[in-house]
Order: structure tokens, then sequence, then C-alpha cells
């Protein structure tokens, strides 16, 4: 499957010698900054609230995409990314943490930014890696308890680490600097998040900014564990990960709110209002007059998802996504030719789990929503982000944008028929719950029918027709 | 501390449950090298068949339709499987099995509703028309009979499933398949029907589970997704392809998950997470399993 990936894609860039600044790649990026721009003019509001939730789709089915199709790790736990991002953001701009839960809460974020140095620095993994982890865990934990001060806190840590630096035969001073990290981080955090109380929350750029480097921080932990299994074991890692992180979503309380509660009112942002008064002129014109606070969402979102479009598009073709392809169709041939698969590995996870926490944040501050609990980055939501790679296409930028548009398409249809009951050999059935069947049959249809997607699949069984035409026709002139 | 006897039985009897399903994971890994994503959904199937038919018919008729119908949701799964299987990935294979999974607990959904359905125990007690399970005391714990069946069930299944690897033509002509296929079939075993076999045996055993089970979890229409999960933990823990292991490892995570219930207050909320962190934990440290010793590919 990869080997053909690669040579359908290669292909029409030895025609063109150098793609890059072909009329034909261009095209379709303009086409689409056009239908950006008019959008809002022409459609009604029940359509661009669709529109803004297929960007967010778009974004986190391209991230899913870099990840699944090109470097062909599976994720089955994505929307725990997602669903970080969108919580991250939310706390800090409406529910800030309770400030009895603010020293906890940053020492342990400290020693998860201490975890990802010691990593990082040592290579170390396994039974080492646990012992740091556990090190750095009871380090913060006395300190706590003997209510240390920072300076204090620092030598303890730092000398504590280095002990465990030299039982373990570690550099000693990356082990230090992991331990003053660790402290650092931890008392940055209670400063800002203590910062953010007072200020009774922060603006939403900041909550998007922040969800995004403590997910990839957090991505970057787990990839880096992870992503040494392959197949069936990182799949189901990936599934178990997905599962703590909702658990923790819903259980929780004191940070989360719980899957009673949720989070509600979440302000928008106003995307166009921040923009210089130039720039503000052309969305106005464009959007005739219309400006309202939906209109500025979308254009906040798509602006985003065509960022990810150009970011995702441009990789592909660089040597960072050959690299990707290589490690996808063989590990050890892509080793040998030098590519450092453990950190392309890493590094793709990372990007495409920020990819999807810009996207939870851009959901959570939806226009007119305002509103998350668990529910919205279940299981079934990392499935659908799977449905939407499958159906575009794995290894298709492109596909993505079609996954994504066909998801809602169908959950919009899905909710549609949940209201309705049918008879069913005289008994009342009501039609609840559909979409389980639907995106399981899609999947099992797919995978047996067109294994490369919806969208790849088709044309090569168009191109193969069309072939065939001219084969006999061929044929029956000579 | 008094209610730790108490919490133990009842880990002993999730913990077979989660056995049962670890015995099913590796009787298929074994066969074809695919980790079924639907292993669950066989136990639900089960649960929620029985729980339909004890509505109205006895338990001798419950229990092998359920199963029947457990063994033919197998076939079905592994024919699903096999039609790309020569070609396919490994993302394929996993993307089908999780859809088919995905399809199951829908339709299950769809045709018997969202809530939990309550089941009869087996050996119970009529009281004002509301069948109850008896109980015994074992040393200040109250012992359900049902939970007695289920470790005897499970006991059962595991010593039969011994003698059938061991002992049976078909038994055999499974063990060679997933030793060596392409010696097998030089020997003139099918593999292909090898992969439906032991689909068909990991379902039928999982629909026994679910029956078993059912009276004491009730059968909802999601019980699926986390049952296989935690079988799954318990399979690697154990091993994959090593039942000993799994067994052993299956029983074990359901006393630690329910001992994790007497954890101070906000810890406790925690206890679904357990069998995660510990999967996540073992993955990453020991991939080949902790109770085995030879090295595997991760």
């Amino acid at each position: 499957m990869a080997t053909k990936i690669a040579s359908t894609s290669a292909s029409p860039r030895i025609k063109h010698k150098r793609a890059g600044a072909n009329i034909f790649s261009i095209l379709p990026f303009v086409l689409f900054l056009i239908a950006y721009f008019l959008a809002p003019r022409f459609t009604q509001e029940k359509t661009l609230t669709a529109l803004i939730y297929i960007g967010i789709n778009v974004i986190l089915a391209l991230g899913l995409n870099l990840l699944m199709g090109y470097a062909g790790q599976i994720s089955l736990g994505h929307a725990a990314f997602f669903g970080l991002g969108a919580y991250i953001s939310a706390i800090l701009t409406v529910q800030p943490i309770g400030a009895e839960v603010v020293p906890g809460f940053s020492a342990g974020l400290g020693v998860i930014a201490g975890i990802a140095v010691l990593m990082s620095l040592t290579k170390v993994s396994g039974w080492k890696l646990a012992t740091g982890i556990a090190a750095l865990f009871i380090l913060s934990w006395i300190c706590r308890l003997a209510h240390l001060g920072q300076i204090s806190s620092i030598v303890i840590f730092t000398t504590g680490m280095a002990i465990f630096a030299f039982i373990l035969r570690l550099g000693w001073w990356k082990s230090a600097l992991a331990g003053i990290v660790a402290t650092a981080g931890g008392t940055v955090c209670a400063r800002f998040l203590m910062g953010v109380q007072t200020n009774g929350g922060t603006s939403p750029w900041i909550g998007m900014f922040v969800g995004v480097l403590i997910t990839g921080l957090i991505a970057y932990l787990i990839g880096a564990q992870v992503l040494r299994l392959k197949g069936h074991y990182l799949a189901m890692a990936t599934l178990g990960f997905g599962f703590i992180v909702e658990i923790m979503f819903e259980k929780w309380v004191a940070v989360t709110g719980g899957s009673s509660d949720g989070i509600c009112g979440i302000p928008s942002i106003m995307f166009v209002d921040g923009l210089p008064r130039p720039l503000r002129k052309l969305f106005e014109i464009a959007s005739a007059g219309h400006l309202g606070p939906k209109e500025q969402y979308y254009y906040l979102v798509w602006a985003f998802a065509f960022l990810a479009l150009l970011l995702a598009a441009n990789i592909v073709r660089s040597r960072v996504g050959r690299a990707f392809r290589a490690v996808h169709g063989s590990e050890v041939a892509a080793e040998s030719l030098g590519v450092n698969t453990e950190r392309y590995k890493i590094q793709v996870f990372v990007l495409s789990a920020a990819l999807a926490s810009i996207a939870g944040s851009l959901y959570a501050h939806n226009f007119g929503v305002g509103y998350i609990n668990p529910n919205e980055f279940n299981f079934m939501v990392s499935i659908q982000l799977v449905v939407m790679v499958v159906i575009g296409g794995m290894a298709s930028v492109w596909g993505a944008l079609f996954g994504a548009t066909a998801i809602q398409f169908l959950k919009n249809w899905i909710l549609t028929l949940d209201k309705t009951n049918i008879q069913f050999h005289g008994h009342d059935l009501a039609l609840k719950g559909l979409s389980p069947i639907i995106f399981g049959s899609i999947l099992v249809l797919v995978m047996i029918l067109l294994p490369q997607g919806l969208v790849r699949g088709l044309t090569d069984i168009i191109g193969a027709a069309i072939r065939g035409a001219r084969r006999t026709t061929k044929r029956s002139v000579e | 501390m008094d209610q730790i006897p108490q919490l133990i039985v009842s880990g002993i009897t999730s913990g077979c449950i989660y056995a049962i399903v670890a015995i099913g994971f590796s009787i298929i890994y074994g066969g074809t090298q695919v980790i079924n994503f639907a292993q669950g959904e066989f136990v639900m199937v089960g649960a929620m068949v029985a729980a339909v038919l004890l509505a109205k018919f006895s338990l001798a008729l419950a229990f092998p339709v359920a199963v029947a119908a457990g063994c033919l949701v197998g076939v079905l799964v592994a024919l699903c499987v096999l039609i790309p299987l020569k070609r396919a990935s490994v993302i394929t294979l996993i993307i089908m099995t999780v859809g088919a999974s995905i399809l199951l607990r829908g339709l299950a959904q769809l045709f018997w509703g969202e809530s939990a359905i309550p089941v009869p125990p087996f050996t119970g007690v009529r009281i004002n028309g509301i069948v109850e399970d008896r109980t015994i005391h074992i040393y200040h714990a109250v012992v359900g009979v049902q939970s007695l069946w289920v470790v005897g069930i499970t006991a059962l299944l595991v010593l039969a499933m011994h003698l059938f690897f061991k002992y049976t033509l078909i038994g055999q002509a499974m063990r060679a398949s997933s030793m060596n296929p392409t010696g097998a079939r030089l020997v003139g075993i099918s593999p292909r029907k090898m992969v439906v076999m032991s689909f068909m045996l990991a379902a039928a055993l999982g629909a026994i589970a679910g029956v078993t089970v059912s009276p004491v979890f009730y059968a909802k229409c999601n019980m699926g997704t986390a049952l296989g999960l935690k079988g799954f933990c318990a399979a690697v823990l154990g091993g994959l392809g090593n039942f000993g292991g799994g067994i052993i490892a299956g029983l074990l995570l359901g006393i630690v998950e329910a001992l994790a219930g007497v954890l101070p207050s906000p810890w406790s909320d925690y206890k679904d997470a357990v069998a995660f962190v510990i999967l996540l934990i073992v993955l990453l440290v020991k991939p080949q399993g902790l109770l085995v010793r030879k090295k595997a590919e991760a």
C-alpha cells in the first residue's frame, strides 16, 4: 500500500521537474481563499454553523492524517488531545482552577515538565524512567509537605535528582536540570494560575496557546514512550490513553466540572475586530457588511484550517514528509537510509496533537455554544476522527477536507434521523443512536472495498475503467 | 478494612471474565496475528441475547441460543477480517475490527435499547415474584451463588480449552497453523478454516462468559468496550498467546481494580482508570508480558 502511495504522489513531481510555483499546485489554494472570503455573503446561518464545525474537523483530520496516513502510526485516542485543548482553554478563560487545587496542580505540571526534560536529555526508558518519574514525584511531595520556599526546594530537587542519577548511572547534570525545570515549571505555573484567578480568566488566545503548549508536552511524553510500540500494541496503548483522559474529564470535578455540569459560559472570539484596520476592511467588504459574531468565528476557524492545510501540504512535500512516508513503508529500511525514525514519529505525533488541541480550543469557544462536557471527547469521537481520515483517504491532504465535510453532513443527517420513528413489524422502532451503526459499517465497508479511501479508491476505479475502455477501443480499431 | 474480603470476592468474579476475554484474545492472536477489537462485544452479545431470552424462556434454552448467537457473530467478524487479510496492513485490520465492534454495539443498542437489563441468576429463589440470588457467607464476605457459577464455569472452560488444544485433532491443527502456517498448509490444514475456527471459538467463550456474568453485572449494550480493553490488558500482562498467564493476570487485574475502591475518597473515583494505567505501564515497560520469559516483538 505504502509503495503505491509513494509512487502515485511522486509521479507528477517528476513530470514538472520542480513543483514549487506551478500554477496547478497553487490553484486549489487560490480557489479555496476566494471561497473562504465570500462564503458568509452567500450562506445562511445554519450553513455557517455547519461550516464552522467542518473547519474544526478539517484541522483534526489533517493532524490525524499526517500521523496515520503519512507516518503510518495509528492513534485511537485522538479525542483526548482534542479534549485537552478544549478543556485547558475553557478552564483558563472562564473557570479558573480553585485556589486550593492550584499548588498540587502546578506541582504536578512542573513534575511533568521535569519528566519531559529528563526523557529528552538522558533517553532513559523502561524501569529507569519509571524510577525517575517516581523520584520526581516523591521530591515534589516532600517539598509540599514541608512547605519549603523556592530556593530550598530547588536545592532539594537538584540534590535529589543528582543522587538519583548517581544511583542509576545517568548523566548527573541532566537529571539535576530536570529537577530544576520541575521546580521552576511548578512555580511559573502556580504564579500564572494565581494571576488568572485574580483576573477572573485570561483571553481565549492565551488559553489556546497554553492549551497547545501543555497538550504538546503531554503528547511528547506519551508519544516518546508509546511510539516504540507497533501496530496493534500502539492502537491499544493510544486507546487506553484516550480512556484515561476521558475518565479524568469525568471524575476530576474540582477542575473540569465533571460530566453533569461541564463548563459553560465560554466566551467566543471576535476575530475580525482585533485585526488591524486594512485587514478588517477587507473582511467587511468580503462579507458585504454582515459581520456578526458568527461570521467572525467562521473566518477565524477557517483561517486556522487554511493554515493547517498549507502546513500539511508543505510538510508532505518536504524532506520531513518523505521521511514520514519512509517510516510508513518500512522502518528498518528508513533507519538504514539514515532516517531517525524515532524522532520523526514523535515529531508527527506532537504536531498532530497540537493541531487537535487548536481544534479543541476552537470547539470550546464556538459562538453560541460556549459549553463543553466530557461526552464530546469520548471514544466515539476518536473513532469518528479515524473515519474522517479513512473516508478521505489516508495520505491525502485534500482527502482530509473531503472526509471532514462528509462526516459533518453524516452527523447532521443522523441527528435528524434520531428524531424519527419507523414502524418495524408493528413495533415502534426509535432510530435513536444510529451513529455507531453508520460509522461502524462505513469503517468495515470502506476497509473491505476501498482500503485507499473513498476519493483515491474511486479515482483509481474510474482510471482503471478509462484505461480498460481505451484498450478495448484500440483493439477494435486494430 | 472490613470490606476487603467482599471486594476480593467481587474482584475475582470480574477477574474471571477478564481471564476468559484474555484467552479469546490469545486464541485469535495465535491463529491470525490479529488483535480482535471486537472481543468484548462477543461477551456483550452473549449477555444481551441471554437477557432477552431469559425474560420468557428457561435457562436451558437461553444458554445455548446465546452461545450460538455469539458463534455466529464471531464467524461474521472472521469473514470481514478474512476478505482483506491477504493484502491488509495492520492499520486496515485494526480499523476493520474496531468498525465491527462499533457496528455490533450499535445494532444491540438499536434492537435492545440503551438501558441495562437485569438478568435473573441461574439458581435463585423467588421472593415476591422477583428471582433473587442465594448467598452464602465465607469469612466476612457475602458471596452470591452466581459468583460461584462464574468461577466454576471459568474453571471448566479453561480445562476444556486445555484439553481441546492438546488432544483433539482440530485443536492440534489450530496450534500447528499458528506455529507455522506454511508447514500447516503443507500437511493439508486450511489456514482460512483455522482463522474462522479461532474466531468462532473465541466468540463462543466470550458469549458463555457473557451469559454467566449477566446476572451479576446486568446486560448492557455498551459493556463490551471496557470488558474488551480490560481483557486485552490481562492478555498483555500474561503475555499474548499464553493462556495460563492470561488467566492469572485476569484474576489479578480484577482483584486490584476492586481493591482500588478502598482508596481514600478522591482517588477511588478513578477506579475505572486503574486497568488502563496498568495496561499503559505494562505496554511501555515490558510489552512481551510480565508472566513470560521469551522476548516478543512488540
